[in-house]
């Protein structure tokens, strides 16, 4: 049994009965102590565990079916979920930036002069960036028309992504 | 450098004589930089917190601005060493409150620190004396610059530098001055000033920053947008309003020498003869005794490095300074007699105030009256 966290083996096991229902999460040793799981006077942090969990499974398996229009609670990469984001107005990772846009996006109104950044820009990386966000919107795009059937289109689209990342594995070599 | 060495040498900014900071003590900039797929340190677990500072660690403290500077894992420190480098905003009182995985480095003439797995996975800071913030921020880049191509920063084009919290994107920079302003709070001023600051979008705090009181008649005045301005804009519209905020107080300092020099005189003379010979301080009431002995040395009532005196002696009677020169925990009645002892001590050799007012010819400098001041409505 793997961890549901992170995936290392399984110690620890936490059970938990629902309206005569019981529900498990398996968790390692590390990452139950990390959330305090092994603590018995800590059953509320365990339950909002439980919830997080449950809820990365429930992207994970909205993903899978290629349903893109769910809304994501929860960054694949760390683990933080969208309710974490309203309780502490802080995020988990760089990647969170991208699975709670619109919630941040509705954040930073209020916070600053601007919604677009237009200080300094790290050296060697504005090129790369550009490349990288014009392929993520290749692909979303070439999504899009997939699913609105408009196949004439999509080909285009295939052709120069294709093309792009060609450019971008030669770059890197 | 030892923890016993950082402690024992004032940082450069204090012992700057030549540079005019009778107003404006220091000036600061601070600069959040995170990297790119891994989880910001408070929501990381310790292993990660661990590995992520094992990452950049090393490279920070081989910079070559950090030679033989002091290079230190927290969990190491006790926790009145770490609070003494609170004290000498070396690191953030939440960067203290951490533990494991967590580390800091500082160079030698303590003008630079940066510190590893606080709220953002580094945090870097330049202080220098005066008005400057363009050479604290000059210091920074070049230190940015180095680490942008040895760390893989997260980054966005809209969005610029990704921060753990949205507060701080985009530049991921919060330039600041500390001042004094004494003659502002004397003369009521204080608050219309402040409020003026505020509605320019600028945050004005106490010594320590966020959610603290002003002590001493020190105030903090920095950005709070991040994002949609570009770090000049930033700097530039922040100097031009301390530039005000101090010609302000510049000018209130004339006229109450001016206008009310007795009373002015009075207010000094006491405070002098209070420090001399009182026999227990709290921090507050010690802070506003130096706060005034520090404006009678700006006006020339002290003879010349009484002002660095007095900015040192802030330093050395916040509660975890004197504990270290006590040499052991106090419970805080104790402290206020250790901290009357530290004063008289520093102040023995500094001789009564002069009355300078029945010698000295006072001009005003020109006034740079922008600041959209509104008369009291109290």
């Amino acid at each position: 049994m793997k961890c549901q966290i992170c995936e290392q083996e399984a110690t620890v096991t936490y059970t938990k009965i629902v309206g005569g229902k019981s529900q498990k999460i398996h968790l390692c040793g590390l990452c139950a102590d990390d959330k305090g799981v092994t603590n018995v006077e800590n059953f509320s942090i365990a339950d909002i565990l439980m919830d997080k969990v449950k809820s990365a499974g429930a992207a994970g398996a909205a993903g899978a079916a290629g349903a893109d229009e769910v809304r994501q609670d929860t960054c694949s990469d760390c683990g933080f979920t969208l309710d974490d984001l309203r309780k502490i107005g802080r995020l988990g990772c760089s990647s969170c930036y991208e699975v709670f846009g619109t919630e941040v996006q509705s954040m930073i109104g209020k916070m600053h002069k601007g919604t677009t950044h237009k200080g300094k820009v790290p050296k060697g990386m504005l090129h790369a960036i550009q490349q990288k966000e014009q392929l993520q919107e290749l692909e979303r795009d070439f999504k899009a028309a997939i699913k609105d059937e408009e196949f004439e289109l999509a080909g285009e689209l295939k052709l120069k992504l294709l093309a792009l990342k060609e450019l971008l594995e030669q770059e890197e070599v | 450098m030892r923890f016993s060495t950082l402690v024992k040498h004032p940082a450069d900014w204090m012992t700057g004589k030549s540079k005019d900071n009778s107003v404006v003590i220091t000036s600061r900039i601070r600069l959040a930089r995170n990297l790119s797929g891994v989880s910001y340190p408070g929501w990381a677990k310790k292993a990660e917190r661990k590995s992520i500072s094992d990452m950049i660690f090393p490279v920070v403290k081989d910079l070559p601005e950090m030679v033989k500077g002091f290079a230190q894992d927290l969990s190491e420190l006790d926790s009145l060493k770490k609070q003494v480098l609170v004290e000498r905003h070396l690191i953030s009182r939440e960067q203290a409150a951490r533990g494991e995985g967590c580390a800091a480095v500082v160079n030698r003439k303590q003008s630079l620190s940066l510190m590893v797995n606080e709220e953002d996975h580094l945090r870097m800071q330049s202080i220098s004396a005066g008005l400057r913030l363009r050479d604290a921020y000059d210091l920074l880049d070049g230190v940015d610059k180095q680490l942008e191509t040895k760390l893989n920063y997260a980054y966005n084009t809209k969005l610029g530098y990704l921060t753990a919290c949205p507060t701080n994107l985009g530049t991921g920079m919060r330039a600041s001055a500390m001042l004094h302003l004494p003659a502002l709070v004397l003369s009521d001023q204080i608050g219309q000033v402040l409020q003026a600051v505020g509605k320019i979008g600028l945050a004005v705090r106490g010594l320590f920053g966020e959610g603290t009181e002003s002590l001493g008649d020190l105030f903090q005045i920095s950005n709070q947008s991040t994002l949609g301005e570009s770090e000049e804009v930033i700097i530039s519209r922040l100097e031009r309003v301390i530039q005000q905020v101090a010609s302000h107080e510049k000018n209130a300092r004339i006229k109450m020498m001016e206008e009310e020099p007795d009373l002015l005189t009075d207010k000094i003379g006491r405070a002098y003869g209070q420090l001399r010979y009182a026999h227990m301080f709290d921090s507050k009431e010690a802070f506003t005794h130096i706060s005034i002995i520090r404006l009678g040395a700006d006006l020339g009532y002290f003879p010349e490095g009484t002002m660095q005196l007095c900015d040192s002696l802030m330093m050395e009677i916040q509660p975890a300074h004197l504990q270290l020169y006590a040499g052991k925990e106090l419970e805080p009645e104790k402290r206020d007699v250790i901290r009357a002892e530290i004063i008289r001590d520093r102040l023995q050799n500094t001789k009564p105030p002069a009355n300078v007012i029945l010698n000295k010819e006072v001009t005003s400098p020109d006034a740079g009256d922008e600041l959209p001041i509104e008369p009291s409505t109290e």
